[in-house]
């Protein structure tokens, strides 16, 4: 149980939410936005994190968009990720979504909080970093859109008070080639030791990851080497694991080592699979 | 088989329909107010002085009625060795060490005021390993060890991190090498872990008025407790009751005393008020004692004919920071040191050592499941040593009618009969179609056997009891001293008694709800004794009802007692069944048409102690501990991946030799969870600690046991080799499955990639690096 | 907009029944049905989302109600347990020997409950996606594979 209590508020606009994390900010109740809640709860009872009052934007009607509309599919911060796999508009989304916690805490577990949360995973923006996103963010100065690229670096860039409210992806995404390697310390419940998103885009490689590092990433840098397409596969791989932004972690998952191998096996499956190129 | 009644029956259990109803009350089902609840604050050291505990600002928190700490409790408890304080008492020696507890009207109030409370540490060095401790001069754990109460069985070596250390010695272990053709020597290890049961367990203390004593909790052995709790308190064991509601998994962990002792002071502390004690998952794994761990060096050998012939064994058992039934593990494991082959002369010193790691208690298969990790991989590694087929290895070797075990026991004719367990396993593996196939270039299936035996670990007088009283209608109630812990025993009795008096089992009501007051003394829901010796306590109480029945019924029907036969409900003469009255009519006496009534009612009453056991010599292990032997064979066909260690267990199997089958369904079922928990151990299981031997997956997210779609597909076949001594004929099996499983996994996943995997887990990092390595 | 700032009256719709309750908002909805209303039969294995023990259906969705707030589900349709009855899964249960200690069982059932509800022909893969959300210690899963699919024949044959 949880030990200390938190106000709860849950309301119905944009604005209502901002200005009540305003109003609960000024009252110094360390107020934090509540998407599906499974983080919150879990580390509150564990008393690793604590706050006066908690904001559930699962009433926001734009928070709960899921369509599309004028040319982009649009997914809200508060759908579950059952919610989008069921729907299942962007199927390389749906297919990342799919492995992440277990089935019945899809059902809760929010876009916003998979994203947001403090967990260094965020495994959910992997696909949406490799192809022309913007987020909607939305604070008590206002809403703003920005394209993944800006918004999201190793963590979504929120300032205070902001919520995520929505990202909006170009329909024609869903037509590129993809490719996605998960992979898990030995049972498939549970955070990954790699998990490689990437799309073919007019010919390049777009790659995003996750669980390698102490956070996930896109770089480009790592692009560039493995789409040098005048190398051989191998060198490829070995080229551009050697340029990631940060250094490939050692935890109680798994060495470094091993996921450099996995991360290199996967890297030339995934040439492989979307260049045709036999291993 | 079809000469029985109801044994050999897969009746439904009598506690189904509440369990798939949500219906079934486990301890923490209920809530009364007034119940004060306690929190426990652990320590986030493994090994560190306390220097100073402020509780001030705890204490004066909302709802606190007690902050309590060591100090208030300067006494130290064990089984079989006084070493543990209920709270930590001047030093802290492992992480997740309860510190101190708090004790607040409510839940939230208690776990609130937590924070509250400040200690300071003196970090001290570490003891992470076994090996580590039992260095020149490795840091001291418990550096008062001389000054523990100690059972004689157990002997601690003071000035070093040894808790106990059992001694075999069974032949002379020079000259068996000298015969030895091929010898082959090796190390096994595995960190400690946890039972993981799904029900954390939970204590409920409060002491009347007068200085009764009343403790609920979810334990597997209400009279232990209620008999330490007497010895170690110093109070009058007549004044102790403990409730032992239906329990949610056990496998061990909730033998022994352990949060109830604790949960008794703090309700003396005040004034005897309720006081109840939920351990969070984190508790559960880390604070509450868990699963040994162990390293092994094997020294085997045999002649060129594959005839072992002389095995050279130290086994270093991790226990942890304190001894509980760790000391016992470990003299269990010295007992059965070799596995059930037949090896004429054997070394064996089977240590109990201290580490700054949670501590460890019974865990189901008891030091066996351990020494058969180390002992099936040394016969696998030995038998290609030698070259020859690693089934008909143990074919050649297994331990039969006329053998001695380790300590001399000679193995009778209630010994099963291995040879055909291997046999059976073998087929239903497809032995035959070879042990390693290649599915394609970097894809292997592999094949890999394990034996199993064990015989329970318990002491020399080691009895069950069982009392049977009637009601109206004749059904019957059945009391024991055995818990529930999901096993089902509770039908398996009922089946025997019902088998007696030839009724429906329907018709005989197990009491569910074990109350120390009212049910016969049982020693422990453990060991896989229970349908053994309840069993035959429930014949005993059976034919003790039924001469009673007999003797009323004789008066009303005027003939010889011996005359009578009670079936189907009613007492009547065996050569005129026509001749008769109904059961419901003697049960609680006889009335005469005229009113007069005699005789009264009728009560059963059942009791059995284990025959013939004794202890073992301190110097050469000699003796005869053991009560049965339960033997069998296991196997587990596995794919590997060979490029990055993955795999798949595709099936596991078992043969047993159980005696008769008492619930053919049930036996399954505990055989197949069996498997299933020795594979969640095998595979994944071991608490991982950080270079501070803090527990770092100490929830379970992060301490992983199998999932469904996991596990393999199993198949079990038993053999039905009586037990003279075993009611009907039946032998314990409850924990036996697990045994074999770690060798069998290992086995065939060293198989798969050419290599020897000696270390658990099994994980796919494990076995991808063991690929790599350079010879 | 809802407020709740130190007690949340509140209205549940617990399998079929509306009940009136005064929560705190940081309780939660495990708690909540077990403490307050009786419905023990959902139980608290780890209170951290990882074993099922807890789980109930909200609109016939599968939620583990240890990571779910009281105050979250008002409105919704809540069904524990306690609300199946008499059905194909838990008589499967009992005949292929789906529980043995039965702490975990209630968990397992909802689920299960759920999923043949809305896939009655789930497939292995399905069912293994679905209830890898349960763990259980005792079976090894073996009884509850094949509750499962003797629920399904006994569905198809209704």
């Amino acid at each position: 149980m949880i030990p200390f209590d938190f106000q709860y508020y849950r309301p119905d606009t944009i604005e209502e939410a901002t200005m009540t994390f305003k109003d609960l900010d000024a009252k110094k109740l360390s107020p934090i936005y509540y998407g599906g809640g499974t983080e919150i709860i879990t580390q509150a009872r564990k008393q690793v994190l604590s706050t006066g009052a908690v904001i559930d934007i699962k009433n926001i009607s734009e928070c709960k968009m899921h369509e599309e509309s004028d040319g982009l599919l649009i997914f809200g911060a508060a759908l579950t990720l059952t919610e989008i796999i069921e729907k299942n508009l962007f199927p390389f989304f749906s297919k990342v979504c799919r492995p992440i916690a277990d089935h019945t805490v899809r059902n809760k577990l929010t876009l916003g909080g998979n994203i947001c949360g403090k967990l260094p995973y965020r495994e959910a923006i992997l696909p949406l970093l490799v192809v022309d996103s913007k987020v909607v963010l939305a604070g008590p100065e206002g809403i703003r859109e920005v394209p993944i690229t800006k918004a999201f670096d190793k963590r979504l860039l929120l300032k205070k008070g902001e919520f995520f409210v929505q990202i909006k992806v170009p329909k024609d995404v869903v037509s590129l080639p993809y490719f996605n390697r998960r992979r898990e310390k030995h049972t498939s419940v549970d955070y990954p030791i790699i998990n490689i998103a990437a799309v073919k885009s007019e010919s390049k490689f777009k790659m995003a990851f996750s669980g390698v590092s102490a956070l996930p990433f896109r770089s480009q840098e790592v692009e560039d080497f493995i789409n040098k397409k005048e190398l051989p596969p191998e060198e490829r791989v070995s080229n551009a694991i050697n340029k990631l932004p940060l250094p490939i972690k050692r935890d109680q998952w798994a060495s470094s080592e091993y996921r450099k191998a996995l991360l290199e096996k996967s890297m030339n499956e995934m040439i492989a699979d979307l260049e045709g190129v036999s291993l | 088989m079809s000469n029985f009644h109801s044994i050999g029956t897969s009746v439904t259990r009598q506690d189904a329909q509440e369990k798939v109803t949500g219906r079934q009350r486990y301890i923490n089902d209920s809530h009364f107010p007034g119940l004060l609840y306690a929190a426990l604050k652990t320590s986030t050291h493994a090994h560190a002085r306390i220097k100073s505990i402020d509780t001030s600002k705890a204490i004066k928190a909302e709802g606190v009625q007690a902050v309590l700490t060591g100090e208030d409790f300067p006494v130290t408890l064990g089984l079989y060795m006084g070493d543990k304080p209920p709270l930590a008492h001047g030093k802290v020696r492992y992480y997740g060490e309860p510190v101190a507890a708090i004790i607040a009207n409510s839940e939230q109030e208690a776990k609130a005021a937590l924070n509250l409370i400040t200690i300071e540490y003196e970090e001290l060095p570490i003891v992470s390993s076994v090996r580590g401790a039992l260095e020149e001069n490795a840091p001291l754990i418990h550096e008062d060890i001389s000054k523990y109460k100690h059972i004689p069985a157990v002997i601690p070596e003071p000035g070093k991190n040894i808790s106990n250390r059992t001694k075999i010695r069974k032949g002379d272990i020079r000259s068996g090498f000298e015969k030895a053709d091929v010898i082959i020597e090796a190390s096994f290890s595995f960190p400690p872990g946890d039972h993981v049961a799904m029900e954390p367990r939970v204590a409920i203390a409060r002491i009347s008025s007068k200085g009764d004593i009343v403790i609920k909790s979810t334990t597997q052995a209400p009279f232990i407790v209620k008999s330490l709790l007497g010895y170690n308190f110093d109070i009058p064991i007549g004044k102790i009751n403990v409730e032992s509601p239906p329990v949610g998994g056990g496998f061990g962990g909730k033998a022994g005393l352990q949060l109830e002792a604790l949960v008794y002071l703090l309700s003396r502390s005040v004034g005897g008020r309720s006081v109840k004690l939920v351990n969070t998952r984190e508790q559960d794994l880390v604070s509450s004692p868990g699963h040994i761990g162990m390293d092994a060096d094997v020294k085997l050998g045999c002649t060129k004919e594959g005839e072992l012939v002389a095995a050279e064994l130290t086994y270093l058992f991790d226990g942890g920071a304190y001894a509980d039934y760790a000391v016992n593990v470990s003299r269990a494991a010295a007992i059965s040191c070799t596995g059930p082959y037949r090896i004429p002369s054997v070394s064996c010193d089977s240590l109990c050592v201290y580490t700054n790691h949670p501590f460890a208690t019974a865990y189901r298969g008891f030091g066996h499941i351990e020494l058969a990790f180390a002992i099936e991989r040394s016969i696998d590694i030995l038998a290609e040593k030698l070259g020859m087929d690693t089934m008909e290895f143990r074919l050649k070797n297994a331990i039969v009618e006329g053998d001695t075990s380790p300590t001399l026991h000679v193995l009778d004719a209630n010994t099963g009969d291995l040879p055909e367990c291997i046999r059976r396993a073998a087929t239903m593996i497809n032995w035959k179609e070879g042990s390693k196939l290649e599915v394609s270039a970097n894809k292997v299936r592999a094949k890999g056997m394990g034996l199993l035996w064990k015989s329970p670990a318990m002491p020399t007088n080691t009895d069950a009891g069982v009392i049977l009283t009637f009601n109206e209608d004749a059904s019957i109630n059945l009391q024991t001293g055995i818990v529930e812990i999901g096993q089902g025993t509770f039908t398996a009795l009922a089946q025997i008694v019902a088998e007696k008096f030839k009724i429906d089992s329907d018709k005989v009501h197990v009491v569910e709800d074990i109350n120390t007051k009212t049910a016969p003394h049982d020693w422990a829901t453990a060991a896989s004794r229970s349908l053994m010796m309840a069993g035959r306590a429930a014949i005993d109480a059976s034919n003790d009802a039924i001469s009673q029945l007999k003797r009323t019924a004789s008066i009303v029907l005027r003939c010889p007692p011996d005359d009578l036969e009670v079936a189907h409900g009613r007492v009547f003469l065996r050569d005129e069944p026509k001749i008769g009255v109904p059961m419901e009519d003697v049960a609680i006496g006889y009335v005469y048409p005229n009113g007069n009534a005699i005789e009264g009612q009728v009560i059963g009453r059942g009791r059995y102690i284990a025959r013939g056991l004794s202890g073992i010599d301190p110097e050469t292990g000699e003796g005869h501990p053991e009560l049965e032997w339960t033997l069998g064979a296991e196997a587990v066909e596995v794919e590997v991946d060979l490029i990055d260690g993955s795999y798949d267990v595709l099936k596991a199997v078992c043969c047993m030799d159980v005696g008769t089958l008492i619930n053919p369904k049930l036996a399954h079922r505990q055989v197949v969870g069996a498997l299933g928990m020795g594979l969640s151990f095998a595979r994944n299981e071991g608490f991982l600690f950080n270079n501070r031997e803090q527990v770092t997956n100490d929830d379970l997210r992060t301490h992983k046991i199998l999932r469904y779609g996991e596990h393999p597909e199993y198949q079990v076949e038993f053999l039905t080799t009586p037990q003279g001594d075993g009611p009907y004929g039946a032998r314990g099996l409850g924990e036996q499955g697990v045994v074999g499983v770690p060798g069998a996994l290992s086995n065939a996943l060293s198989r798969a990639i050419g290599k020897p995997l000696n270390v658990l887990p099994l994980t796919p990092e494990s076995i991808w690096k063991t690929i790599k390595e350079v010879e | 907009m809802i407020e709740y700032k130190e007690f949340a009256q509140i209205e549940l719709n617990v399998n079929g029944e509306k009940r009136k309750l005064i929560v705190r908002p940081a309780d939660t909805l495990l708690r909540v049905l077990r403490e307050k209303l009786g419905l023990t039969g959902g139980k608290p294995g780890c209170e951290n989302g990882d074993c099922g023990a807890c789980t109930v259906l909200v609109n016939g969705k599968p939620i583990k109600s240890c990571i779910a707030l009281a105050v979250e589900v008002t409105g919704q349709e809540i069904t524990t347990i306690e609300g199946l009855s008499n059905t194909e899964i838990q008589d499967a249960f009992i005949e292929e020997g789906g529980f043995q200690c039965g702490y975990c069982t209630p968990g397992f059932l909802v689920n299960a409950y759920a999923l043949l509800n809305e896939h009655p022909d789930a497939d292995e893969e399905l069912s293994k996606e679905w209830l890898q959300s349960n763990l259980c210690r005792c079976t090894g899963y073996e009884g509850i594979e094949k509750s499962i699919k003797s629920a399904q024949e006994k569905i198809k044959n209704r």
